[in-house]
Protein backbone atom coordinates (compact mmCIF):
# COMPACT_ATOMS: atom_id res chain seq x y z
CA UNK A 1 0.00 0.00 0.00
CA UNK A 2 2.89 2.54 0.74
CA UNK A 3 3.65 2.47 -3.20
CA UNK A 4 0.11 3.54 -3.74
CA UNK A 5 -1.98 7.22 -2.51
CA UNK A 6 -5.55 7.96 -3.52
CA UNK A 7 -7.08 11.04 -4.46
CA UNK A 8 -9.29 12.88 -6.96
CA UNK A 9 -7.27 13.70 -10.00
CA UNK A 10 -10.45 13.92 -12.31
CA UNK A 11 -12.54 16.37 -10.70
CA UNK A 12 -15.33 14.01 -10.93
CA UNK A 13 -15.60 13.10 -7.13
CA UNK A 14 -14.42 9.57 -7.06
CA UNK A 15 -11.33 8.90 -5.71
CA UNK A 16 -8.72 7.36 -8.03
CA UNK A 17 -5.58 5.91 -7.13
CA UNK A 18 -1.45 7.22 -7.60
CA UNK A 19 1.49 5.40 -8.31
CA UNK A 20 4.68 5.72 -10.10
CA UNK A 21 3.90 3.93 -13.29
CA UNK A 22 6.71 2.91 -16.08
CA UNK A 23 8.60 5.65 -14.89
CA UNK A 24 6.11 8.44 -13.99
CA UNK A 25 3.11 9.43 -11.74
CA UNK A 26 0.08 7.60 -13.33
CA UNK A 27 -3.68 7.34 -12.09
CA UNK A 28 -6.23 4.64 -12.59
CA UNK A 29 -9.12 6.39 -12.50
CA UNK A 30 -12.04 5.32 -10.22
CA UNK A 31 -9.43 2.28 -9.07
CA UNK A 32 -10.96 0.28 -12.23
CA UNK A 33 -9.28 1.90 -15.47
CA UNK A 34 -5.79 1.27 -16.05
CA UNK A 35 -2.96 2.97 -15.81
CA UNK A 36 -2.50 6.24 -17.44
CA UNK A 37 0.55 8.91 -17.09
CA UNK A 38 -0.99 11.77 -15.16
CA UNK A 39 2.44 13.81 -15.42
CA UNK A 40 5.14 13.80 -17.94
CA UNK A 41 7.81 14.95 -16.23
CA UNK A 42 7.52 13.85 -12.24
CA UNK A 43 8.26 10.51 -10.73
CA UNK A 44 8.90 11.25 -6.53
CA UNK A 45 7.95 8.15 -4.75
CA UNK A 46 4.36 8.36 -3.54
CA UNK A 47 4.64 7.33 -0.07
CA UNK A 48 5.89 11.01 1.01
CA UNK A 49 3.57 12.86 -0.77
CA UNK A 50 0.86 15.17 0.47
CA UNK A 51 -2.16 15.35 -1.20
CA UNK A 52 -5.27 17.38 -0.95
CA UNK A 53 -6.94 20.17 -3.62
CA UNK A 54 -5.13 23.70 -2.87
CA UNK A 55 -7.39 25.62 -5.29
CA UNK A 56 -10.93 27.63 -4.68
CA UNK A 57 -11.47 27.37 -8.81
CA UNK A 58 -11.11 23.70 -9.00
CA UNK A 59 -12.36 20.08 -7.56
CA UNK A 60 -8.97 18.78 -9.04
CA UNK A 61 -6.41 17.11 -5.82
CA UNK A 62 -2.78 18.63 -5.89
CA UNK A 63 0.42 16.80 -5.20
CA UNK A 64 2.27 18.61 -2.59
CA UNK A 65 6.05 17.81 -0.47
CA UNK A 66 8.30 19.61 1.59
CA UNK A 67 11.60 19.93 1.92
CA UNK A 68 13.39 21.42 5.21
CA UNK A 69 16.90 23.48 4.39
CA UNK A 70 19.33 25.90 5.94
CA UNK A 71 18.35 29.25 5.09
CA UNK A 72 21.55 31.20 3.47
CA UNK A 73 21.44 34.09 5.84
CA UNK A 74 22.25 31.74 8.87
CA UNK A 75 18.70 32.77 10.46
CA UNK A 76 17.29 29.20 10.82
CA UNK A 77 15.99 26.38 8.77
CA UNK A 78 13.24 26.87 6.11
CA UNK A 79 10.66 24.46 5.24
CA UNK A 80 9.35 24.92 1.50
CA UNK A 81 6.45 23.17 0.38
CA UNK A 82 6.52 22.23 -3.26
CA UNK A 83 3.27 22.17 -5.36
CA UNK A 84 2.09 20.39 -8.44
CA UNK A 85 -0.80 21.77 -9.53
CA UNK A 86 -3.39 18.77 -10.23
CA UNK A 87 -0.96 16.79 -10.16
CA UNK A 88 -0.15 17.46 -13.28
CA UNK A 89 2.26 20.24 -13.46
CA UNK A 90 6.06 20.92 -12.75
CA UNK A 91 6.68 21.48 -8.97
CA UNK A 92 6.41 25.07 -8.18
CA UNK A 93 7.44 26.62 -4.62
CA UNK A 94 3.81 27.07 -2.63
CA UNK A 95 4.90 28.28 0.75
CA UNK A 96 7.51 29.04 3.01
CA UNK A 97 8.27 29.21 6.30
CA UNK A 98 11.15 30.29 8.09
CA UNK A 99 12.30 28.89 12.21
CA UNK A 100 15.04 29.58 14.13
CA UNK A 101 16.27 27.16 16.77
CA UNK A 102 17.45 28.14 20.04
CA UNK A 103 18.92 25.42 22.00
CA UNK A 104 19.05 27.56 25.30
CA UNK A 105 15.20 27.30 25.41
CA UNK A 106 13.81 24.59 26.90
CA UNK A 107 9.92 24.70 25.19
CA UNK A 108 11.40 24.56 22.02
CA UNK A 109 11.33 21.50 19.99
CA UNK A 110 13.81 19.58 17.64
CA UNK A 111 11.42 19.15 15.19
CA UNK A 112 10.54 20.85 12.25
CA UNK A 113 7.20 19.07 10.09
CA UNK A 114 3.79 20.20 8.24
CA UNK A 115 0.04 18.15 7.41
CA UNK A 116 -1.86 19.41 4.74
CA UNK A 117 -5.61 19.38 4.82
CA UNK A 118 -8.90 21.36 4.20
CA UNK A 119 -8.20 24.53 6.66
CA UNK A 120 -10.52 27.10 5.32
CA UNK A 121 -14.44 26.12 4.29
CA UNK A 122 -13.17 26.79 0.25
CA UNK A 123 -9.74 25.81 -0.06
CA UNK A 124 -7.44 23.77 1.38
CA UNK A 125 -3.32 24.79 2.64
CA UNK A 126 -0.45 23.51 4.42
CA UNK A 127 0.64 23.69 7.95
CA UNK A 128 4.09 23.86 8.79
CA UNK A 129 4.72 23.47 12.64
CA UNK A 130 7.88 25.31 13.87
CA UNK A 131 10.30 24.60 16.46
CA UNK A 132 8.46 26.87 19.05
CA UNK A 133 5.24 24.42 17.87
CA UNK A 134 3.49 27.07 16.40
CA UNK A 135 1.49 25.89 13.72
CA UNK A 136 1.70 28.67 10.54
CA UNK A 137 -0.91 27.94 7.79
CA UNK A 138 -0.66 29.06 4.45
CA UNK A 139 -4.03 29.10 1.84
CA UNK A 140 -3.72 30.48 -1.61
CA UNK A 141 -5.28 33.97 -1.58
CA UNK A 142 -5.42 34.14 2.07
CA UNK A 143 -3.05 35.97 4.70
CA UNK A 144 -0.87 33.77 6.26
CA UNK A 145 -2.43 31.99 10.08
CA UNK A 146 -0.95 31.03 13.02
CA UNK A 147 -2.11 28.40 15.77
CA UNK A 148 -3.79 29.82 18.81
CA UNK A 149 -1.86 27.68 20.95
CA UNK A 150 1.33 25.96 20.49
CA UNK A 151 1.26 22.50 19.99
CA UNK B 1 -2.56 30.93 43.92
CA UNK B 2 -0.15 33.71 43.94
CA UNK B 3 -1.28 36.65 40.90
CA UNK B 4 2.27 37.46 40.45
CA UNK B 5 3.40 34.65 38.85
CA UNK B 6 2.17 33.01 35.49
CA UNK B 7 1.65 29.12 36.73
CA UNK B 8 -2.44 28.51 36.66
CA UNK B 9 -1.82 25.53 39.56
CA UNK B 10 0.77 26.00 41.90
CA UNK B 11 1.74 22.72 43.94
CA UNK B 12 2.17 24.24 47.86
CA UNK B 13 3.87 20.77 48.84
CA UNK B 14 4.39 17.45 48.32
CA UNK B 15 2.23 15.50 50.60
CA UNK B 16 -0.40 13.10 49.37
CA UNK B 17 1.17 13.92 45.77
CA UNK B 18 2.70 11.04 43.97
CA UNK B 19 3.92 12.63 40.66
CA UNK B 20 4.72 9.53 37.76
CA UNK B 21 6.45 9.41 34.49
CA UNK B 22 4.55 9.21 30.85
CA UNK B 23 2.82 6.16 31.29
CA UNK B 24 1.97 5.55 28.20
CA UNK B 25 6.16 5.85 26.76
CA UNK B 26 5.29 7.69 24.56
CA UNK B 27 5.69 10.92 22.70
CA UNK B 28 3.14 11.64 20.23
CA UNK B 29 3.63 15.04 19.43
CA UNK B 30 3.75 15.31 15.81
CA UNK B 31 1.68 12.68 15.29
CA UNK B 32 -1.80 14.27 13.91
CA UNK B 33 -3.95 13.53 11.40
CA UNK B 34 -5.27 16.60 9.53
CA UNK B 35 -7.06 15.61 6.89
CA UNK B 36 -10.89 15.14 8.56
CA UNK B 37 -13.12 17.47 10.44
CA UNK B 38 -14.69 16.41 13.78
CA UNK B 39 -16.51 19.41 14.57
CA UNK B 40 -19.20 19.46 11.32
CA UNK B 41 -18.17 23.09 10.58
CA UNK B 42 -16.51 22.34 7.04
CA UNK B 43 -13.09 22.54 7.94
CA UNK B 44 -10.45 20.34 8.78
CA UNK B 45 -9.14 19.87 12.30
CA UNK B 46 -5.80 18.04 14.11
CA UNK B 47 -6.62 14.78 15.93
CA UNK B 48 -4.23 13.35 18.16
CA UNK B 49 -4.13 9.88 19.76
CA UNK B 50 -2.21 10.24 23.51
CA UNK B 51 -2.05 6.65 24.03
CA UNK B 52 -4.81 6.74 26.92
CA UNK B 53 -7.35 9.74 25.10
CA UNK B 54 -7.94 11.26 21.59
CA UNK B 55 -8.59 15.02 20.94
CA UNK B 56 -8.68 17.37 18.32
CA UNK B 57 -7.79 20.87 17.64
CA UNK B 58 -10.70 22.95 15.67
CA UNK B 59 -9.12 23.95 12.27
CA UNK B 60 -5.62 22.80 13.94
CA UNK B 61 -5.95 26.72 14.99
CA UNK B 62 -7.46 26.00 18.66
CA UNK B 63 -7.03 24.48 21.70
CA UNK B 64 -7.25 20.41 22.13
CA UNK B 65 -10.98 19.60 23.03
CA UNK B 66 -11.69 15.84 24.45
CA UNK B 67 -12.85 13.71 22.18
CA UNK B 68 -12.47 9.92 23.73
CA UNK B 69 -10.70 7.46 26.23
CA UNK B 70 -9.03 5.12 24.04
CA UNK B 71 -5.67 3.37 24.02
CA UNK B 72 -5.47 2.70 20.09
CA UNK B 73 -2.83 5.48 18.13
CA UNK B 74 -3.23 7.13 14.83
CA UNK B 75 -1.52 3.97 13.69
CA UNK B 76 -4.12 1.95 14.15
CA UNK B 77 -7.20 4.38 13.30
CA UNK B 78 -8.48 5.46 9.81
CA UNK B 79 -10.64 8.11 8.95
CA UNK B 80 -13.76 9.18 7.28
CA UNK B 81 -17.38 10.28 7.25
CA UNK B 82 -18.91 6.75 7.44
CA UNK B 83 -22.18 7.72 9.10
CA UNK B 84 -25.31 10.04 8.23
CA UNK B 85 -23.47 13.56 9.81
CA UNK B 86 -20.85 15.49 9.01
CA UNK B 87 -18.33 14.73 11.70
CA UNK B 88 -15.73 12.73 11.33
CA UNK B 89 -15.70 8.94 12.30
CA UNK B 90 -13.14 6.88 13.60
CA UNK B 91 -12.18 3.06 12.73
CA UNK B 92 -10.22 0.30 13.83
CA UNK B 93 -10.01 -3.08 13.96
CA UNK B 94 -10.96 -5.97 16.47
CA UNK B 95 -9.15 -8.22 17.91
CA UNK B 96 -10.97 -10.90 15.60
CA UNK B 97 -10.44 -8.68 12.92
CA UNK B 98 -13.78 -6.92 12.61
CA UNK B 99 -14.06 -2.84 11.79
CA UNK B 100 -15.16 -0.95 14.36
CA UNK B 101 -16.48 2.66 14.33
CA UNK B 102 -16.69 5.66 16.76
CA UNK B 103 -18.86 7.82 15.22
CA UNK B 104 -17.39 11.81 15.57
CA UNK B 105 -14.97 9.77 17.86
CA UNK B 106 -17.06 10.07 20.82
CA UNK B 107 -18.94 7.13 20.68
CA UNK B 108 -18.27 3.94 21.60
CA UNK B 109 -16.57 1.22 19.78
CA UNK B 110 -19.23 -0.58 17.62
CA UNK B 111 -18.80 -2.91 14.68
CA UNK B 112 -19.31 -0.74 11.44
CA UNK B 113 -21.25 -3.58 10.48
CA UNK B 114 -23.65 -6.07 11.62
CA UNK B 115 -23.83 -8.51 8.87
CA UNK B 116 -21.16 -8.60 7.12
CA UNK B 117 -20.32 -12.45 6.63
CA UNK B 118 -17.21 -13.91 7.78
CA UNK B 119 -13.86 -12.90 6.01
CA UNK B 120 -15.47 -9.84 4.73
CA UNK B 121 -13.08 -7.88 6.73
CA UNK B 122 -9.53 -7.11 5.39
CA UNK B 123 -6.58 -5.88 7.77
CA UNK B 124 -6.62 -2.20 7.67
CA UNK B 125 -3.03 -1.82 7.15
CA UNK B 126 -3.98 -2.64 3.38
CA UNK B 127 -7.01 -0.84 2.96
CA UNK B 128 -8.09 2.93 1.74
CA UNK B 129 -11.77 4.05 2.53
CA UNK B 130 -12.37 6.00 -0.31
CA UNK B 131 -15.40 6.92 -2.66
CA UNK B 132 -14.87 4.59 -5.35
CA UNK B 133 -17.94 3.98 -7.59
CA UNK B 134 -17.52 5.84 -10.74
CA UNK B 135 -21.28 6.34 -11.18
CA UNK B 136 -21.54 8.39 -8.12
CA UNK B 137 -20.24 11.95 -8.94
CA UNK B 138 -22.41 13.20 -6.33
CA UNK B 139 -19.49 14.78 -4.99
CA UNK B 140 -20.44 14.25 -1.32
CA UNK B 141 -17.91 13.57 1.35
CA UNK B 142 -19.80 10.53 3.13
CA UNK B 143 -16.96 7.48 2.86
CA UNK B 144 -18.52 4.84 0.45
CA UNK B 145 -16.26 1.73 -0.36
CA UNK B 146 -13.41 0.58 0.98
CA UNK B 147 -10.63 -0.41 -0.84
CA UNK B 148 -8.44 -3.69 -0.65
CA UNK B 149 -5.50 -4.60 -2.05
CA UNK B 150 -4.06 -8.24 -1.57
CA UNK B 151 -0.78 -9.36 -1.52
CA UNK B 152 -0.71 -11.05 -4.60
CA UNK B 153 -1.17 -7.28 -5.75
CA UNK B 154 -4.96 -7.60 -6.84
CA UNK B 155 -7.36 -4.75 -6.39
CA UNK B 156 -10.70 -5.29 -4.35
CA UNK B 157 -13.28 -2.83 -3.55
CA UNK B 158 -16.40 -2.95 -1.48
CA UNK B 159 -19.58 -0.82 -0.87
CA UNK B 160 -19.97 -0.18 2.42
CA UNK B 161 -23.55 0.89 2.71
CA UNK B 162 -24.92 -2.59 1.02
CA UNK B 163 -24.37 -6.26 3.23
CA UNK B 164 -25.04 -7.73 0.24
CA UNK B 165 -22.73 -6.31 -1.75
CA UNK B 166 -19.43 -8.37 -1.47
CA UNK B 167 -16.02 -7.27 -2.38
CA UNK B 168 -15.56 -6.55 -6.18
CA UNK B 169 -12.70 -7.23 -8.20
CA UNK B 170 -11.67 -4.56 -9.89
CA UNK B 171 -7.76 -4.91 -10.98
CA UNK B 172 -5.45 -7.84 -11.95
CA UNK B 173 -2.20 -8.47 -10.31
CA UNK B 174 -0.20 -8.05 -13.66
CA UNK B 175 -1.99 -4.87 -14.74
CA UNK B 176 -1.61 -3.12 -11.65
CA UNK B 177 1.54 -3.75 -9.50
Amino acid sequence: MSKLRFGDFTCDGVTDVLAVENGRWAISESARKPWRELNHHLHDPVANLFIANMDQDDNIDDILRYEVKDDEEQLGRLVIWWRSKNGVEPWERFAVTLSSHNPNNPFQTSLLFGFVGHFRPLSGGTLTVDYDRIGHFQILGARPELSLFPY
Amino acid sequence: MDSSTDEAILLDNNENVEIKNNITKTDTYSKYYSQCDFDGDGIDDLFLATGTTWWFSSSGKFHWTFLNTSSKQLKDLRFGYFDDDDRCDVITESDSGRWMISSGGTAPWKPLEQVWLPGAWKPLKDVWFGRFDPNDLSRSRRTTHAFFRKDNGEWWVKKLSDPAFDWEYVGGARLFR
